[in-house]
């Protein structure tokens, strides 16, 4: 997951989160309702056929995290996934990525927001590339 | 797999409208113009074909010279002018030597070297000293045994005079053999009024339906020709290449006499086309008779045979040459499988260069498509990134632009087609006539459908591919920082 989504403009949420399927030779019934059954999952089963444009920055970041999951991933990295959203927008994503965790999977946030990072098991502190500190936490379910 | 990317590549041509289309229309114009070209060009080889065929395969043409008789240099482009559309205005002779004056009438007669190099090449005088060796023809026919049926058709160019109105006209000297055998060869040699020659013995003449309509001719009446009083017998319906025939009096250009040179066989391949199958313009008096009372007169003549069935042109060919040598005159034979194979390789030469400045444009319109996928190469460096972030192989990347420039290609070859197409069938047949081409109709065949659909595909994809290389190449994470 990308800080600026990075999603594509002239395909639709639903086409945009079965890209990664339709890549991996996937029918296009099958994506699209793995694609759908993602969608719902970030909440967005009404949205499915707009495009990036026509979508708020919280939207589109779920459309963004939507696409990421539609994989089944083990693992998910995100890039400032909150950076360009409000508060309360950013608090759905990271509800979301909360809920992935919780199913016993790993998700690595590149984060300057210190309320994210009260939320890791695990904090690396970086400055200038070099880790700083390296420490574990215990996080409030 | 091949289908998801096929989707994504119409989703992108569609989402890039404007400039799709400008592509696809840069494609369209090339091949509009190949399709055009092409299509029309096998028309008119078909046509010129089947003229051929109406002929007959099984004639053989004994032109009047032979092959590299050494003075034997037919002149081409030969432009008597002043010889028709100018009834009423008395050309005097010495305007017929300046238009035709480079025509060496020894050569075409067939005397011998010493023979033209004592004669002066101004036509005006020639024309009454040229003693052609003419074939017989009744002799042929039993020196070769293979030629069912032979006949002469001579050409004269003569002042004509009606009383009312004078100048020069052609004048067609078919024989008797000729007439009763080859007319259908003459293309529309069918009597509308009076009848046929009747008399070996009387100045009898018939004329073209144009000459008779320009001459206000009517049957029994009288016309001068070279001096000498012949009687209109009758009058021919007009002959269907009657467009062809209009043309020619438009540019003031006589009929059959646009000759072309032509140095491998000595025979103007142009004159038997013309020359025989169009009978507008031409009176026609009986071989046998002019050559009695039109003396020496013959510009040239043409002998035609018709070979028996199943039996070899070659040898045909070969035992007429023994033929001609035993009756002591010069001529070559030629059959019309030989014309028809020199006027056919002619024009697919014109077509090949036409064609070939045609697919110019098309070349320009590949180089547009490779534009234009460039600089969406450029464009989409992100949702390249993106594509690969999200698990696109390079290849895929690949395929997915060669898809995208391959279809656009398909697109403007297809509609180019249809609008080649329509331009050349309504080209032939609203421009045809005033051309004077108007007996033959364009072909688009299968062929042409496909070679064009499957070329201006692989047009789209080779003038992609360098860009879609580009494009499977990039970092995907240089790609998705890129703005």
């Amino acid at each position: 997951m990308f800080q600026k989504y990075n999603l594509v403009s002239n395909l639709t949420a639903l086409e945009n989160v079965s890209l990664p399927l339709l890549l991996r030779n996937q029918s296009s019934k099958e994506a699209r309702a793995l694609a759908m059954e993602s969608l719902e999952l970030v909440d967005l089963g009404d949205r499915v056929t707009h495009r990036p444009s026509k979508l708020s920055g919280g939207e589109q970041q779920r459309v963004a995290m939507a696409r990421a999951l539609v994989n089944k991933p083990a693992m998910i990295l995100a890039d400032e996934p909150t950076g360009n959203l409000d508060t309360v927008t950013g608090n759905r994503i990271l509800e979301l990525l909360r809920d992935f965790k919780m199913d016993d999977k790993l998700v690595l946030v590149v984060t300057h927001n210190p309320e994210i990072a009260e939320l890791a098991d695990t904090l690396v502190h970086l400055r200038d590339g070099r880790i700083e500190s390296h420490l574990t936490q215990e996080v409030p379910v | 797999m091949k289908l998801n990317l096929l989707r994504l590549a119409l989703k992108n041509i569609g989402s890039r409208r404007t400039r799709s289309w400008l592509t696809i229309l840069g494609v369209l114009v090339g091949v509009t113009a190949v399709v055009a070209l092409l299509s029309i060009g096998t028309g008119v080889q078909e046509a010129v074909l089947q003229q051929f065929a109406d002929i007959g395969y099984d004639i053989i043409l004994i032109a009047p010279m032979g092959a590299g008789a050494g003075q034997g240099r037919m002149v081409a482009g030969m432009r008597p002018d002043g010889m028709q559309g100018r009834f009423g205005t008395q050309e005097p002779a010495e305007s017929n030597t300046e238009s035709g004056g480079s025509f060496n009438p020894g050569a075409l007669s067939g005397s011998s070297e010493t023979e033209s190099e004592r004669m002066p090449s101004g036509m005006g005088e020639s024309l009454t000293r040229a003693a052609p060796t003419t074939l017989d023809t009744d002799l042929l026919l039993e020196q070769v045994p293979q030629l069912i049926e032979a006949g002469t058709l001579g050409t004269q160019i003569q002042p004509i005079d009606t009383g009312t109105t004078s100048g020069f006209l052609r004048v067609s000297t078919p024989s008797m053999d000729f007439l009763n055998a080859f007319s259908s060869v003459l293309g529309g040699f069918e009597i509308a009024d009076g009848g046929s020659f009747s008399s070996r013995t009387q100045n009898q003449v018939i004329a073209g339906a144009r000459a008779a309509e320009q001459l206000q001719l009517k049957i029994g009446d009288i016309v001068d020709i070279s001096s000498i009083p012949f009687t209109v017998v009758g009058i021919l319906a007009p002959s269907n290449g009657a467009a062809q025939a209009s043309e020619d009096r438009e540019e003031g250009v006589l009929s059959g006499q646009g000759l072309t040179q032509n140095l491998s066989t000595g025979i103007s391949t142009d004159l038997v086309l013309r020359g025989l199958t169009n009978t507008e313009d031409s009176l026609f008096v009986l071989n046998e008779r002019a050559s009695e009372v039109l003396v020496g007169r013959n510009m040239m003549s043409v002998t035609i045979t018709r070979v028996e069935r199943g039996a070899s042109i070659s040898d045909a060919k070969d035992a007429i040459n023994v033929a001609i040598g035993q009756q002591d005159a010069t001529g070559t034979p030629i059959s019309i499988q030989e014309v028809a194979d020199e006027i056919q390789g002619a024009l697919s030469l014109i077509e090949t260069v036409l064609a070939s400045i045609a697919a110019v444009a098309l070349v320009v319109g590949g180089v547009g498509l490779m534009n234009t996928m460039y600089t969406a190469v450029l464009e989409r460096t992100r949702e390249i990134g993106i594509l690969k972030s999200v698990g696109a192989h390079d290849s895929q990347v690949m395929i997915l632009f060669l898809i995208d420039s391959g279809l656009m290609g398909l697109i403007g070859g297809a509609l180019g087609l249809m609008l080649g197409s329509i331009l050349s069938l309504l080209g032939t047949q609203l421009l045809g006539p005033s051309l004077g081409v108007g007996a033959f109709t364009p072909i688009i065949d299968a062929w042409l459908v496909g070679g064009v659909l499957a070329f201006s595909f692989a047009l789209g994809a080779a003038s992609g591919a360098w860009p879609a290389w580009r494009a499977s190449r990039l970092n995907p994470v240089d790609a998705l920082a890129s703005e």
